[in-house]
């Protein structure tokens, strides 16, 4: 016998004495655990931070690359016109202002940048009016901002994949954060939003 | 995986090493034996893909985990100000007060924590060094190195409280190599 130390030790082992877990108790824990949630698969959360912020910069920053090289862009005083006709099919809560377009006078921009321009402001305003509303238990406030949100989400243009930046819009990605963000805050989370406003506001 | 695969799989694990496992943790811990078991089983049953093919170091590996966050749990709540240290079960025996239990309840008391955990992995748990390793999270070659050291620390104190199978115990242990 070459090892007397773990023949001792075996001798004394407490749980020789134990008796298996009875059939039943054995049963019914392997039922409980059977019947207990899976982990959940890994989803990755949401980086709300991130998408918006993308999502802003396609919007008022990519957008306005300059695509000189490419025919059929929208020129500065093309998106004027634009901003000054959608300015008049989006509201903004009371008090609030657009903001001035600053266009390079030789600039191209990408298609539907007007739109997505005033889309993200009005997000802004309605975003911010929606979280004080609900600080201050105005319901109707709360009901108005949901729906203006709603509303622009329906107004987002989708930028297909394969297609070319200047096309404009957003990613899928971005309209689905879009949707829960605000189906987070309908449910009373208003995390998402406060994000986007901090990112992109 | 389907649901079907997956409860098979479970169950199968659950029915072959539950016993191995409540084991582990009643000779260490009984009073926790029953939860940490399920606890343990718990996790495998969420954790399914990742238990490997050699699953009862994997699943001692977590019992000891659960077992040791119960510790914790239990120093922060100050309920367990006597029993800092892990101790064998053996203790809790009556026959333990007098004899070579007794001798061998001390002599483990003075193995370092490590050592001691490898050692009765080895002995009790019936652990090859891989598993053994396996469960601590360290090499083979480091589990030899403890073992040995286990050993020898144990026949050592057997020999100095001058217990019956102390007395033969020096020469005994210090040739069981790794």
């Amino acid at each position: 016998m070459s090892d007397h130390a773990i023949s001792l030790l075996r001798r004394h082992d407490p749980a020789a004495a134990l008796r298996p877990l009875p059939e039943a108790e054995a049963s019914a824990m392997r039922e409980a655990i059977l019947r207990s949630p899976t982990a959940e698969p890994r989803v990755r959360r949401p980086r709300w931070r991130l998408v918006l912020t993308t999502a802003a910069a396609v919007l008022l920053v990519g957008g306005a690359t300059v695509y000189s090289s490419i025919p059929g862009d929208d020129d500065a005083p093309t998106v004027r016109r634009e901003y000054a006709a959608v300015k008049r099919t989006i509201d903004l809560p009371s008090g609030v202002r657009w903001r001035p377009l600053d266009l390079p006078a030789n600039a191209v921009f990408g298609r539907g940048y007007a739109l997505q321009f005033a889309i993200a402001q009005a997000q802004c305003a309605w975003y911010g009016h929606w979280i004080a509303s609900a600080r201050a238990g105005d319901a109707d406030g709360v009901a108005r901002s949901y729906a203006e949100a709603r509303g622009l989400r329906r107004r987002m243009p989708l930028h297909r994949a394969g297609q070319m930046e200047d096309a404009g819009g957003s990613t899928r990605g971005t309209l689905v954060a879009t949707d829960r963000a605000v189906t987070a805050a309908h449910g009373g989370d208003f995390g998402p939003l406060r994000a986007f406003l901090k990112a992109n506001c | 995986m389907s649901d079907d695969e997956r409860d098979a799989r479970f169950t199968a694990l659950f029915d072959t090493h539950r016993d191995a496992v409540r084991a582990y943790v009643w000779r260490r811990d009984p009073d926790l034996a029953d939860d940490v078991t399920a606890e343990t089983f718990l996790v495998c049953w969420r954790r399914l893909d990742a238990v490997p093919a050699e699953p009862l170091p994997w699943l001692i590996g977590v019992a000891r985990n659960v077992r040791l966050n119960h510790r914790r749990g239990e120093l922060r709540r100050g309920r367990v100000a006597g029993r800092l240290r892990s101790e064998p079960a053996m203790s809790r025996d009556p026959a333990a007060a007098v004899g070579e239990r007794d001798a061998i309840q001390a002599a483990l008391r003075s193995l370092g924590e490590r050592d001691r955990e490898v050692l009765l992995l080895t002995a009790w748990d019936r652990l090859d060094r891989d598993a053994v390793a396996a469960v601590l999270g360290c090499t083979r070659a480091n589990v030899a190195v403890r073992l040995l050291r286990a050993r020898r620390r144990l026949a050592r104190e057997l020999a100095a409280n001058g217990a019956g199978a102390g007395a033969g115990a020096e020469t005994l242990f210090s040739h069981g190599g790794c």
